[in-house]
């Protein structure tokens, strides 16, 4: 049926092989990386590696020069060429349990294998290398084809193989193609119009216009949406005690769904979700709305506790986790091994770690308002600018001195015209500068007043504009903080050590959240934060939209009770009929217009720095013991590794923040990066092929997987690192020829060389997803609800999902019919039938999920009355079909498995149906079908 | 013949030949033999255990060590008055006067040991406990500590204690999940998570049981038995042909294995959950036919967790039931509170205890009472207690275990831990221990690291031990 395509067989070719790493040879040395890192990282480093702290009799094994030094008295443990003159090989050989490394005690003794490796290492004059993925990543040269190979990158495969001497499996068909290429890249079942194309002409053109067109699909975006959000930890609700919503996190998944579908370049994709706040605004067309924004959602999706005893505690957890995600995410480094101590396989230090840990800690959790078009900034600008024709048509001037000390003495912060006193204002309904007392005000353009007191204060322009101004971070000296405040339907906040969960249940965190609701009383707001002496805070004041918020000072301790007297506020009417009639009417109705048309704005979870602030060492990890202050920013060892690679002083970044997330950000994918491209190559091999070449997908370091076909693997890392597509990617890989492969291999020595088809010479079966499981069956049952983005679809609760925190009623059996990604994640309240089919816990990073084979799965397809009720829907779709018993079963099984039934199969429905089923025997069979192991496993 | 993962090809191809499930409905006795035959270490185990069950009884929200198995006369001479000694922070920080115990102490047993007026028949078991008088907790609130404690870390996402055991074992060939949380119907502050199988396998995560009803979620058929059969027996003839095209590809093969242990649960675990075979004076020993509805469901909780042991299931966790008040986290209303609580299950452990002990089993079983943290000797209001993970019992019971022993102490006010001073991670590696695994290497690899119940830290106590 590939008639032409077959390639000359394999085997038994002599290929120029040349240093390509990846031949079998078995006696040479072996490679530091993926044969003798590995042990000694395994076995030895934990008490003889880079972590100080934990080193026994002062050896280090992990550095050439440390491993030959000769201690006092003491043999060197590792003496290049002289393996039995080695001191490491004597101990691993020893039969003296005092003797014997690793320590008898709780340790098995080295494998004969590894003994055997240690062995020729040392003989071969224990070379020591970079650990590969630390290695620069340079351009990799095609190696010849003898024809096997299909695409570019089969090219490697082909010579693998071949100088492993396995014979490579075979062709699949056209149909079990078509069907792995449709769940690999839309995690659905090919359309039936691609099935017809391919079994009317199945060859290359063809197969690259279906890739092509499933590529533009948005069911591609979708899929691969999902195995992002395993990758960053996505959830909905917070976990713990009550499982407390995140708010608008799905406006993050959304994003991820466009920037996928959009094909957002790859370092584009990173740099947003880094620091896209920083980035300068990436306008998308249909909404009218930043992206770069919304992509820095993630950085608080992780779980979270209402109520922490330790602020300071609960703060180092959660920033722990934004470490862990973010070192796994980008650079499949364990950075946050390195919490408590020097990381003790990597090169990675506690300096490191808690460089990461400073920049996370000068970022704040916000709620941003998107405008879309730029409409809420057009309005504003423009009542700016009516307030400046008011001013002038009135003659009015601001009066400083008015109020000039109307302050406590241990004011921290008092606002009077000529500056947000370090305070960064957002949203815009805070004006360019706070008000002086005596300024004009036409707000909404409704009557014109005069300010009586200075304020910072969301009213210069429009009500309904939004906005927040914040403080600069400070150390808690006092107990008590006062804030002269009125307002309505507005908001004052003190957020201690990044705790942010008070919105939800403020236990512990009483007062620090307060709403304004006088309007028409100046008040002094008291915050007791006597609990967090010591503490970093800073403040907040937002006016998320129909009202406002005035603050006039901040103070810190015992300020006199007259300070807290509240105060009427009496607006001082300006007359102006007599001086300005006409130009001043049209301004005001054109002010009143504006207040009348502003726009909606759609809140989303982001960034936005704070001041910036190192971080000090923690020993142990613990932040009751804090050490030197490291400067913040990206690991050392990689800034250096990246410069060295660039053969240049520095790409350093170009812009400057607070926080320096914008400079890690724009460091993460520097073209000279080691980890960045290799990381998201395999990441798109592991979502295609099923396994990754590195196995581990979120861990590239000496305990991680080695990869299995380096070459490959750079190979694909410098076209990302060219091209910067995902889709060009996955595109590559599905057209392969490796892909294409049959699952069963050629020959029993294949079988043997390869048993897990690690090696690429077949493609073993693979299960879908959970979420294939679920969305193929409403597919099949014709229930698929195609939809763009929007809040989840409420989680469905059976019987069995009790706990704090259950909503009250359960979310819809079928999920509305959407696709799985669109259900709410509730952390504590996980789907049951996704759960049951390896939905990962979002607590971490998960890359690559286990496939597990459990009763609960079968009984989920037997006994879910969702599933039953899908059969019941296949069932009526199939009744409509045209023709006999066997017609109608034919076309069913070409629409579940995506293939033409067999005759066998056909016999099969006969037997089963009888020659004139009813509803119930339709409904029962096409239940078996679901049962049947091919609905969910690919061949 | 074994149905279980072990089943090689050709007898599965063999049973398909034969119909599905055509050995059905004799399911449970499978697990059994399966179990003795792999008593050599085949097992996953490290060395031989002294408990081949456990049974952990999770007493959810924390009971007042001074008010159960920690008896301290000096808080009566302080009651009402301010606390004499240092407080550190609380999770409510609403801190009231000194507060003494409301119920007397007294000695049982042979071994004299104390227990509170709040367990009456549990008392009749005093020289069976191990009462551990030293345990703490890093975490002062509720879903850390229950992370903590069923997890060895504070936060979700790590496995838990009955996952690891399951996954020691690694295949096991039994028709009944190796970790069963009998579910009395409050899941802890943290959630399922408390009981999953985090970076482990799923296989290895709790099988919820609910101790009515059908006992586990989607486990009654919802088509009679013999069209079900028959749906099955197609959906078998189909798998066939898959297994021809894939070279009876290994997975697959599993799933087919996996679809006929479903099928059978389908029967074994309504049977499991019915009691019906109990006869009736063991039913009522248990409290079955209590008065008080929250001691009936506890009592059938542990009745079934007898049942499970017998059948070879290696982890039971046993959480708490509503008793109308709040579980045991009494920060108001202690006396009613705890009360309540107790009465709820002290009659079905005491009968638990016993019936383990008569049939020859409790000498294999491990059993384990413990909360995430204690309370305090002072008073949150007037008459609660709030959290304290500085010093509070637990106490252990069973295979391997000393009886009628008191293991370190806390201060004059039942505070913090002054001598003996033990860690939940002590608790995890002693628990391992008893079951036959070194804690230190029971572990998987991942991200990068070799993951292990008891993180870096843990040992076992041989003081706890027999």
């Amino acid at each position: 049926m590939r008639g032409g395509w077959i390639g000359a067989a394999v085997a038994g070719l002599s290929l120029a092989v040349g240093a390509s790493g990846e031949s079998g040879e078995e006696r040479a040395a072996p490679s530091w990386s993926r044969e003798v890192a590995p042990i000694l990282a395994a076995r030895c480093f934990v008490c003889h590696g880079p972590d100080a702290d934990s080193r026994k009799a002062g050896l280090r094994l992990d550095r050439r020069e440390d491993a030959l030094r000769a201690e006092e008295g003491l043999d060197p443990a590792v003496m290049p060429g002289d393996p039995e003159g080695s001191a490491l090989m004597q101990r691993v050989l020893s039969d003296d349990p005092q003797e014997r490394m690793p320590p008898a005690k709780g340790h098995e003794p080295l494998a004969a294998g590894e003994i055997d490796v240690l062995r020729r290492w040392i003989a071969a004059g224990a070379v020591y290398e970079r650990h590969w993925s630390w290695t620069k990543l340079e351009e990799v040269a095609l190696p010849p084809s003898a024809g096997w190979a299909w695409r570019a990158s089969d090219r490697f495969v082909e010579v693998a193989l071949a100088s492993e001497g396995i014979e490579p499996a075979g062709d699949c068909d056209g149909v079990t193609w078509l069907r792995r290429a449709s769940f690999a890249l839309r995690g659905l079942p090919p359309r039936e119009e691609w099935l017809a194309r391919i079994l009317e002409r199945d060859d290359a053109q063809t197969r690259e216009q279906v890739v092509d067109e499933m590529l533009a699909d948005r069911a591609y975006a979708e899929h691969w949406a999902r195995h992002w959000l395993d990758v960053m930890r996505y959830a909905e609700t917070r976990g713990h005690e009550f499982d407390y919503a995140i708010r608008e996190a799905w406006r993050w998944r959304d994003w991820v769904v466009r920037a996928l579908r959009t094909d957002l370049p790859y370092e584009r994709f990173v740099m947003e979700q880094v620091a896209g706040d920083l980035l300068g605004p990436r306008i998308d067309p249909s909404t009218g709305c930043d992206e770069a924004q919304v992509a820095t959602g993630w950085w608080w999706l992780m779980q979270a506790s209402h109520a922490p005893v330790a602020a300071p505690l609960d703060e180092a957890e959660r920033i722990d986790n934004q470490i862990d995600v973010l070192g796994k995410a980008f650079l499949a480094t364990t950075v946050s091994c390195a919490r408590c101590h020097d990381h003790k396989f990597d090169d990675v230090s506690q300096r490191d770690y808690t460089a990461l840990f400073g920049v996370a800690r000068s970022t704040r959790r916000v709620y941003a308002w998107q405008d879309a078009h730029g409409r809420a900034a057009a309005a504003l600008a423009e009542a700016e600018d009516l307030r400046d024709t008011l001013r002038a048509a009135l003659e009015v001037s601001a009066e400083d001195e008015a109020d000039a000390v109307a302050a406590p003495p241990n004011t921290l912060w008092s606002f009077r015209g000529d500056g947000f006193e370090g305070w960064r204002a957002s949203g815009g309904a805070f004006g360019a500068h706070p008000l002086a007392a005596g300024e004009l005000l036409a707000v909404d353009g409704v009557a014109i007043t005069r300010v009586e007191m200075s304020a910072a204060s969301s009213r210069v322009l429009l009500t309904r504009a939004r906005g927040a101004i914040r403080s600069p971070s400070f150390t808690i000296e006092s107990g008590d903080l006062w804030l002269r405040v009125r307002g309505a339907k507005a908001y004052i906040r003190a957020h201690v050590d990044g705790y942010f969960m008070g919105e939800e249940n403020n236990l512990l965190f009483e007062s620090h959240k307060q709403d304004l609701d006088h309007a028409d009383e100046w008040r002094t707001r008291h915050i007791d934060v006597s609990r967090y002496i010591g503490e970093e805070c800073w403040l907040e004041v937002v006016d998320p939209g129909d009202g406002f918020a005035e603050l006039a000072w901040v103070a810190s301790g015992a300020i006199d009770e007259a300070w807290k007297t509240a105060l009427t506020a009496s607006e001082v009417m300006v007359e102006f009929e007599e001086h300005a009639g006409q130009p001043t009417r049209v301004a005001l109705a054109r002010l009143a217009q504006l207040a009348s048309e502003f726009p909606e704005q759609p809140v989303v979870l982001a960034c936005e720095d704070g001041s910036g602030r190192d971080a000090p060492l923690y020993a142990r990890g613990r932040p009751t013991a804090a050490g030197e202050r490291v400067p913040r920013g990206e690991p050392e060892q990689l800034g250096k590794l990246r410069r060295e690679y660039a053969g240049r002083a520095a790409v350093e970044a170009k812009a400057v923040s607070a926080s320096r997330r914008l400079e890690l950000a724009q460091e993460l994918v520097d073209p000279a990066h080691p980890l960045a491209w290799r990381v998201a190559a395999n990441r798109v091999w592991h979502h295609v092929m099923g396994a990754g070449l590195v196995a581990t997908p979120d861990d590239f370091g000496v305990l991680g997987a080695p990869p299995t076909h380096p070459q490959l693997l750079d190979w694909l890392a410098c076209r990302l690192r060219e091209h910067r597509s995902l889709k060009l990617l996955a595109k590559e890989l599905v057209l392969s020829r490796a892909f294409a492969q049959r699952n069963a291999a050629a020959n029993a020595k294949a079988a043997e060389l390869d048993p897990l088809g690690a090696r690429l010479s077949r493609r073993p079966v693979r299960r879908l997803s959970a979420e294939s499981v679920r969305d193929s069956l409403l597919a099949a049952a014709g229930q698929l609800v195609e939809r763009d983005g929007g809040p989840p679809v409420a989680a469905r609760l059976t019987d069995f999902m009790q706990g704090r925190g259950r909503p009250e009623s359960s979310g819809p059996q079928d999920g509305a019919g959407v696709r799985s990604l669109y259900l709410e994640v509730r952390r504590n309240f996980p789907d049951p039938l996704l759960s049951a089919f390896d939905l990962p816990t979002p607590s971490s990073t998960r890359g690559a999920r286990s496939v597990s084979n459990v009763p609960a799965q079968r009984l989920a397809l037997m006994n879910d009355p969702f599933v039953r009720e899908l059969a019941g829907d296949f069932a009526a779709w199939i009744a409509q079909r045209d023709g006999d018993v066997q017609a109608r079963a034919a076309q069913a099984i070409r629409r579940l498995w995506s293939r033409p039934a067999t005759a066998a199969e056909l016999a099969l429905a006969s037997e089963f149906l009888g020659e004139s089923p009813d509803a119930q025997a339709w409904h029962d069979w096409a239940h078996a079908l679901f049962l049947a192991q091919e609905t969910i496993y690919l061949p | 013949m074994s149905l279980g993962p072990s089943t090689d090809r050709r007898q599965l191809l063999q049973l398909a030949a034969c119909g599905f499930g055509a050995a059905a409905f004799s399911a449970l006795a499978h697990a059994r033999s399966a179990r003795e035959e792999s008593a050599a270490r085949s097992d996953g185990r490290h060395h031989a255990p002294k408990a081949r069950s456990c049974i952990f009884l999770y007493m959810d929200g924390g009971p007042g060590q001074m008010d159960t198995f920690d008896p301290k006369p000096e808080l009566a001479r302080w009651n009402g008055q301010p606390f004499p000694a240092r407080m550190e922070a609380t999770q409510f920080n609403n801190n009231g006067t000194t507060l003494a115990s409301p119920w007397e102490f007294a000695r049982h047993g042979n071994s004299g040991l104390e227990v509170s007026a709040l367990f009456p028949r549990l008392a009749t078991q005093a020289d069976r406990l191990c009462v551990v008088r030293s345990m703490t907790s890093p975490f002062n609130e509720h879903t850390n500590a229950n992370y903590f404690l069923h997890t060895g870390v504070g936060l979700a996402g790590r496995p838990s204690m009955g996952a690891w055991v399951r996954h020691g074992l690694g295949d096991m060939s039994s028709n009944l999940p190796g970790f069963v949380v009998i579910d009395g119907g409050l899941i802890p502050p943290g959630g399922l998570e408390c009981f999953g199988s985090g970076f482990l396998p799923a296989r290895n995560q709790a099988t919820l049981l609910k101790p009515r009803g059908p006992g586990v979620s989607f486990v009654e058929p919802l088509v009679a038995a013999e069209r079900q059969r028959r749906m099955l027996e197609l959906a078998r003839a189909h798998d066939r042909a898959l297994l021809a095209r894939s070279a009876s590809d290994a997975a697959v093969a599993a799933a087919i294995d996996n679809a006929e242990q479903a099928f059978r649960m389908q029967a074994g675990v309504p049977e499991l959950v019915r009691l019906d075979d109990e006869p009736e004076s063991v039913r009522r020993t248990y409290g079955c036919e209590d008065e008080y509805e929250p001691t009936r469901t506890y009592a059938r909780q542990c009745l079934l967790a007898r049942r499970l042991v017998e059948r070879g299931v290696p982890f039971i966790e046993l959480s708490m039931v509503p008793v109308g008040q709040d579980r045991w986290d009494q920060h108001a209303d202690l006396e009613v509170g705890h009360r309540d609580n107790a009465r709820a299950v002290d009659r079905p452990i005491a009968a638990l205890l016993e019936d383990l002990h008569q049939r020859g089993l409790l000498d294999a079983t491990l059993v384990v009472f413990a909360g995430e943290f204690g309370r305090t000797p002072f008073a949150q209001g007037s008459n609660g207690r709030d959290h304290n993970p500085h010093g509070f019992s637990v106490w252990l019971a069973g295979g391997g275990v000393k009886g009628g022993h008191v293991h370190g102490a806390t201060d004059e006010f039942g505070y913090k831990v002054v001598d003996g001073k033990c860690e939940l991670h002590d608790l995890h590696a002693t628990m391992l221990h008893l079951m036959g695994w070194d804690h230190r290497r029971l572990t998987l690899r991942f991200g990068g690291r070799d993951m292990r119940l008891t993180d870096v830290h843990g040992r076992v106590v041989r003081d706890w031990l027999a």
